[in-house]
């Protein structure tokens, strides 16, 4: 088996805010073109690494951080690379899906439009691959010029997805991105997850267990800012090593909570 | 014992209600009176032609004119350090103590009473400056004047942006000025439309800062340069008011208040308008 890159690596990471000590020692390291699912009880600072990894804390002004996180070998609050560069690298998809006040069109190409990615002649021609790539283009290729949020909250989500996509991403951070949406439409998300992996390296936060399961190579179990265990999707459910992990899989409890 | 409580409860209500009717019912007064009386004085020829015979006679027009370049001016002096002020301040000025020093500067400019404007624009755009009593004086004191109040209302738009908007550009990968340019600017776009008009109301209806600094009685139709001075709706009204041994230019201060009432509710109905008309959220 070829061994696959470390696109991130996370490195005795630790964060606050003010006071509060939210992520503690954690270390994590991500293969090129995998998923790793993140799982944990809801304040567990699932979302709060994510939103390390593409440094969107730092506007908070209480926000401190100690550790290296490595993106691409280099370390991404070291390096020179202005932070705009790296988070058009690493995608991020939010919770609610967030569709600005336009239209259809008028989403999919404001990041291509907003960082002068190619030239405007070719934005249809991105927009429909982009749409396709996220399965959406059938539904709405009649419908283009409609307001965004005339779309179903799933669509909305599935088009978050591949307006990240426009801008050539390496890494995709999906935090909870079914939480908001019905069954069918999270099985297409799922569905589309796994598609994702051969153009991108994902991560997706959860407090599904089954999709955990269902979509996760690598799965990382956080509980009170701490990594509890990690390790490959199989080996992680079949046979977890602490107590408390097994506790979670069965209940979805934790004794931190 | 619960009677009397009931009954005491019922005069208080009754006393903010009287209250509530005598309030709404002054503006009413107002608005009735100045149209009943203005009314007589308006026609066509009030509105095009000329003041003559010291306001006796003829019309408004160079005051209409001349309210409106002053405002004008006005606007375009102070939208923009109003736009820069307000954007440094939520975007960029993260230091909580300076913070509120700012804004407190900000609130206590819009306490500063007009005629203080006039005199601080008499001695420095007047005089420092050498712009004369002049239109341009004029407009840089009422623009002076009315940048709290449009800071204060592109504040609250940018402010009531939802994070999300502008957390999804970032998460797309756009500079912080970018986000600016297509997040913070177009989404609060209606606050600095509204805060632009609501201060250009205030300027408008102004008589104290602009009357010793660009304003004259008579001798100017239309200002033809910078260093014109300008006749304008109210300071018109003022000395109108003065001379009122002529009934007939009492009746033509009137005419000049209703028209310059309707100017003022126009600019403040069409603020309320874009306000309630372009908030996205």
């Amino acid at each position: 088996m070829v061994t696959n890159m470390k696109i991130l690596q996370v490195i005795n990471f630790n964060a606050w805010f003010g006071e509060s000590h939210v992520l503690k020692d954690i270390n994590l390291e991500l293969e090129e073109n995998s998923i790793t699912g993140i799982i944990g009880p809801s304040g567990s600072g699932k979302t709060t690494i994510m939103r390390c990894l593409n440094r969107l804390n730092d506007s908070n002004s209480t926000y401190k951080y100690d550790g290296k996180i490595i993106f691409d070998g280099e370390d991404i609050y070291e390096t020179k690379m202005p932070v705009h560069h790296l988070r058009q690298q690493i995608g991020m998809i939010f919770q609610v899906p967030c569709v600005f006040p336009k239209s259809i069109y008028g989403n999919m190409i404001f990041g291509l439009k907003n960082l002068k990615l190619m030239k405007k002649s070719e934005f249809p021609g991105a927009v429909e691959k982009a749409l396709k790539a996220a399965h959406l283009f059938d539904e709405v290729k009649d419908r283009l010029h409609e307001d965004a949020k005339t779309l179903s909250v799933g669509q909305q989500q599935r088009l978050c997805i591949a307006r990240a996509l426009t801008v050539n991403p390496r890494v995709i951070m999906m935090d909870e991105p079914t939480s908001a949406l019905d069954p069918k439409s999270t099985t297409a998300i799922e569905k589309l997850i796994l598609e994702l992996k051969d153009k991108v390296t994902l991560i997706v936060v959860t407090h599904n267990i089954e999709q955990a399961k269902r979509i996760a190579d690598h799965v990382v179990f956080i509980c009170d800012g701490r990594v509890v265990e990690q390790g490959e999707k199989n080996e992680f459910f079949t046979n977890p090593k602490k107590e408390e992990t097994k506790e979670y899989i069965k209940w979805t409890r934790c004794e931190c909570e | 014992m619960a009677g009397t409580r009931e009954v005491k409860e019922q005069v208080f209500i009754s006393t903010i209600a009287l209250m509530n009717v005598l309030g709404c019912s002054i503006l009413i007064a107002i608005i009735l009176l100045v149209i009943i009386e203005g009314l007589s004085a308006i026609d066509l020829e009030f509105l095009t032609a000329p003041a003559e015979n010291f306001g006796a006679e003829g019309g408004i027009v160079s005051q209409i004119v001349g309210s409106i370049v002053i405002v004008i001016g006005a606007a375009l002096f102070s939208l923009p350090i109003s736009l820069g002020t307000a954007i440094y301040q939520t975007e960029f000025l993260s230091h909580p103590q300076i913070k509120n020093i700012s804004n407190t500067l900000i609130y206590l400019l819009n306490g500063v009473p007009s005629i203080v404007f006039g005199l601080f624009g008499l001695i420095f755009y007047v005089h420092l400056l050498g712009l004369g009593v002049s239109w341009t004086a004029g407009s840089l004191i009422l623009g002076t004047m009315i940048i709290p109040t449009i800071i204060v209302s592109i504040k609250n738009a940018i402010e009531s942006i939802p994070v999300k908007y502008r957390e999804a550009g970032k998460a797309l990968g756009l500079s912080k000025w970018k986000v600016i340019g297509s997040v913070v600017l177009p989404y609060s776009l209606h606050g600095v439309v509204t805060g632009l008009l609501m201060g250009l109301a205030r300027a408008a209806g102004e008589t104290a800062p602009i009357m010793f600094t660009a304003t004259v009685f008579s001798g100017i139709l239309f200002p033809s340069s910078f260093t014109d001075p300008v006749t304008t709706l109210p300071t018109h009204i003022l000395y109108l008011s003065f001379e009122a041994t002529n009934p007939q230019t009492l009746v033509n201060a009137w005419g000049t208040a209703l028209v310059l009432l309707t100017l003022v509710f126009l600019m403040s109905v069409i603020a309320l308008y874009i306000r309630w008309r372009y908030k996205k959220w």
